[in-house]
C-alpha cells in the first residue's frame, strides 16, 4: 500500500500521534546512526567495560533479571560473555558502514540487550540505558538512508521522536520514582549528601559541609525531571532544556563520576545532525537551527521521500 | 511509510509504554529494562549513617588487602545488592576469592574474605565522626 506525505491517507492525523510521525530528514537518522553504533566500541571496550568482568565471576554469584530467566538465556560464563561481546562489534561495526541496516542494526540491538542482561544480572541494575537500547531498537525500522539525504519522511521522523521520547521519559519516570520510593521527604532528605559521602570527587566534597547546597541541588533536579517534557518544544525553550540537560549530567559527573553516556548520545536526536558539514559534502548550514521544525516545513520535495 | 508499518508502530509504542508506567509505579528492578527509574530515589535521613560495602581479604601469608570490586570482577553496588545473600551463605565469600584467583593468576592466594560495612554518621545531612567497620559476613578457607 503506497501512501503519501500529506497526511491523507488516515495515518497520524491527530495530536500526539501526528507529532509522533511528522517527518524529519533522513540524513539525521544516518548520522545518529554511525554515531551511536560507533560508541558501542566505547561503551564495552571502555567506559562499561565492568561488564566483560562478569566473565571472571562463578554462577552461584549470577542472579538473573526477570527477561533472563523468562527467556532461558544462558550463565554467563567466559564462552558467552566474550562470544556476545565479539558478536555485537562486529555487528555494531556492519551497522556503523551502514551496510545491511535492518540485519545488522536489529542483530546489534538483540545483542546489546544481552549485552545488558550480562551487566545487570549480578546484583544491581543501573537505569541509564532506556533510551539507547529504544535507539538501538527503532533505528533499524527506517532502513537504508544516506548521511547526506535531506529529504525528510515519516519513518526518519517516526525513530527520531521514539528516541526523544525515551530520554524525555526517562527524566519524567525518574521524578515519579523519587516520589515513589523517597517520598516529598526526597526533597529534602539527604540523598545527594549520602552520595557525596559514598563517591564524591576533590570538588564535590566541600560540598557536603553545607548541606542546603545539596538539598536545593536536589529541588533543581527535580524541577528539571518534570520539566523535561519542554525538551520536545521547538526553538529556545527546547534548547535551553537541552543546554541544562547536557549541564546536569557534567555537574553529575564532576561530582560524584557518574555519566548517562549512553543517555547522553541519545540527546543527539534532538540536534539537526543532518545540518552539519562534513568533509567532502558541499551543503551545510548552522547546526543550532531549530531542531524540530513545524512539519508542513520538513517537506519540500512535492513527491513522498519514501513509501 | 505503509499503514500495516505505522499500526505496528502504533502497537509498539503504546506496548513499550504501558510497560514502563506499569514498572514504574508497581515494578522492581528485576523487571529490566521497564522497572522504576531509580537514580538515587531513596530519601536518605539527614541524621542516619551512610552505608558502605567493602571487601577486605586475609592471603595465606597473613596479608591484609582492601579488595576493589572490580579485583573479584563486581562492582560495589553489585556487591552490596548482594549483602544479604553474603550474610546467610559466607560460602558466596569463597567464591569471590576464586574469581580473585582467576583475575590475579600468580597474586596471593585469599584464605579469608570479609564483607565490610563501613558506616558514616550525618548530623543534619553533614558527615561528623569518624567512619565505622561492621563485619557483616565472613568466609574461611578449610
Amino acid at each position: 500500500m503506497s501512501l503519501t506525505e500529506t497526511g491523507q491517507d488516515g495515518i497520524g492525523q491527530a495530536g500526539i500521534t501526528r507529532w509522533w510521525i511528522s517527518p524529519l530528514p533522513r540524513a539525521r537518522v544516518a548520522r545518529l546512526r554511525t554515531v551511536l553504533y560507533l560508541f558501542i566500541f566505547v561503551d564495552v571496550l571502555l567506559t562499561t567495560s565492568w561488564v566483560a568482568d562478569h566473565a571472571d565471576v562463578p554462577g552461584q554469584l549470577y542472579r538473573p533479571v526477570l527477561v533472563a530467566r523468562a527467556l532461558s538465556l544462558p550463565m554467563p560464563g567466559p564462552s558467552v560473555v566474550h562470544g556476545v561481546e565479539l558478536a555485537l562489534l562486529v555487528g555494531a561495526a556492519v551497522a556503523a558502514s551502514g551496510r545491511l541496516p535492518r540485519l545488522a542494526g536489529t542483530t546489534v540491538f538483540a545483542l546489546y540487550f544481552e549485552w545488558m542482561v550480562i551487566a545487570f544480572s549480578y546484583g544491581k541494575v543501573d537505569h541509564d540505558r532506556f533510551a539507547f537500547l529504544v535507539a538501538l531498537a527503532v533505528l533499524p525500522t527506517v532502513g537504508r538512508v544516506s548521511g547526506t539525504d535531506l529529504r525528510a519522511d515519516r519513518a526518519a521522523g517516526w525513530a527520531l521522536r521514539s528516541i526523544q521520547m525515551a530520554v524525555v521519559v526517562t527524566y519524567l519516570l525518574a521524578a515519579v520514582a523519587k516520589f515513589r520510593f523517597g517520598g516529598l521527604a526526597w526533597l529534602t532528605s539527604a540523598t545527594l549528601a549520602w552520595a557525596v559521602v559514598r563517591r564524591g570527587t576533590f570538588l564535590a566534597d566541600p560540598l557536603a559541609q553545607v548541606p542546603w547546597v545539596l538539598q536545593v541541588a536536589q529541588w533543581g533536579i527535580v524541577a528539571f525531571e518534570l520539566a523535561s517534557p519542554l525538551l520536545l518544544m521547538r526553538g529556545r525553550v527546547g534548547k535551553v532544556m537541552l543546554g541544562l540537560a547536557i549541564a546536569f549530567h557534567l555537574v553529575t559527573y564532576a561530582t560524584i563520576t557518574i555519566i548517562f553516556l549512553p543517555h547522553i548520545l541519545c540527546l543527539l536526536a534532538f540536534l539537526p545532525l543532518e545540518r552539519l558539514r562534513l568533509p567532502g559534502h558541499q551543503r551545510s548550514s548552522p547546526l543550532f537551527v531549530d531542531a524540530n521544525p513545524a512539519p508542513a516545513l520538513t517537506t519540500p520535495e512535492p513527491r513522498p521521500a519514501t513509501l | 511509510m505503509t499503514m500495516t508499518g505505522w499500526r505496528l508502530r502504533q502497537l509498539v509504542t503504546a506496548g513499550v509504554l504501558v510497560a514502563l508506567l506499569l514498572g514504574t509505579f508497581w515494578g522492581q528492578d528485576d523487571h529490566f529494562p521497564f522497572g522504576p527509574f531509580l537514580m538515587f530515589s531513596g530519601a536518605a535521613e539527614v541524621d542516619g549513617v551512610v552505608r558502605a560495602a567493602q571487601l577486605q581479604a586475609t592471603t595465606s601469608d597473613g596479608a591484609q588487602l582492601h579488595l576493589q570490586a572490580t579485583e573479584v570482577g563486581l562492582r560495589r553496588a553489585e556487591l552490596e545488592g548482594q549483602i544479604p545473600r553474603f550474610q546467610t551463605q559466607p560460602s558466596l565469600l569463597g567464591h569471590l576469592a576464586e574469581s580473585y584467583r582467576r583475575r590475579h593468576p600468580g597474586g596471593p592466594v585469599l584464605v579469608e574474605v570479609r564483607m565490610v560495612e563501613v558506616g558514616q554518621q550525618l548530623s543534619g545531612g553533614r558527615p561528623v565522626g569518624d567512619e565505622e567497620e561492621r563485619v557483616l559476613s565472613r568466609w574461611r578457607k578449610r
